[in-house]
């Protein structure tokens, strides 16, 4: 019997996961690296740690947008960045370390299952018992990782934003929900549900004479 | 499941084996082993027509309902 051909998309995005596997492998690395670089106090007082805000600041700006034969007068009223430690200090370096390492088990563990469930559905296994499992363990990975983002987030806020003083910006209580991270997860907890439906099908299929 | 399959019984009578009704009927042998065994979920109209033309019989010779118990 001839072997079906694997649809162009699932094999684009088997390459692309693969890509991204590997890189991801080679940034985790780097990760993990320099946590404990920065555990045993490797950078001195000359780290320049790095966060993202997760509150949007009223930078007060007033500008420009520049056409062909116009220009119009705009105000720039949020916007989200980052803010660097100027010679962070070792206890706050350390803490930051934390869930940067949880991140990045957290991701290579969902890279992982993800890249499992991509090979299976290259091979053309798609309705499987265990790529139910995969998809179901995805979808409750992405929602834990979203509950913990949301946390970081109102840890950051509570702790540093609101302690921020700068002399010409404002911070705004707008935060981000990351929605798209919570929609994407249940999501998947609904194709996991789909894909046990096609198993079922599929059996009956097979067993139907 | 509460419907036998007999086409054992019947291949007995008719002193024909599996293989040869594998060949008449146009079925594999492993899809006639599924449902010699009882594991077949459904069987096909057009297979039991087959089937039943070969073994020259009806389908309540070859599916026999038992009740619960």
């Amino acid at each position: 019997m001839e072997k079906a051909k694997t649809p162009v998309s699932i094999r684009i995005i088997f390459i692309m996961n693969e890509i991204i596997f590997w890189l991801f492998n080679l940034a985790a690395l780097g990760a993990v690296v320099i946590a404990f670089l920065v555990f045993i106090n490797h950078f001195g007082d000359d780290l320049q740690l790095q966060i993202k805000l997760p509150v949007a600041f009223n930078a007060d700006l007033d500008g420009v947008l520049m056409r062909e034969n116009s220009s119009v007068n705009v105000h720039l009223v949020d916007a989200y960045g980052e803010i660097q430690f100027v010679d962070t200090p070792l206890r706050i370096a350390r803490v930051f370390m934390i869930p940067l390492l949880l991140a990045v088990g957290a991701m290579y563990f969902m890279l992982f299952i993800f890249r499992k469930f991509i090979w299976s559905v290259n091979r053309g296994v798609i309705f499987e018992t265990k790529n139910i499992r995969r998809l179901r363990v995805l979808a409750l990975s992405l929602l834990a990782f979203w509950v913990f983002w949301v946390v970081y987030d109102l840890l950051i806020m509570v702790f540093i934003a609101s302690n921020l003083h700068f002399g010409t910006i404002d911070m705004i209580n707008k935060t981000q929900s990351h929605a798209t991270l919570l929609i994407f997860s249940l999501v998947l907890w609904a194709l996991s549900h789909i894909f046990l439906k096609g198993l079922k099908l599929e059996e009956e299929t097979s067993l139907t004479i | 499941m509460a419907i036998i399959v007999n086409l054992d019984v019947m291949l007995a009578r008719r002193k024909m084996s599996l293989t040869e009704l594998s060949e008449k009927v146009g079925l594999t042998m492993a899809n006639l082993s599924v449902l010699k065994t009882g594991k077949a979920k459904a069987i096909r109209f057009s297979t039991l027509d087959s089937i039943c033309a070969t073994l020259d019989c009806q389908p309540g010779d070859i599916l026999e309902y038992t009740p619960h118990t």
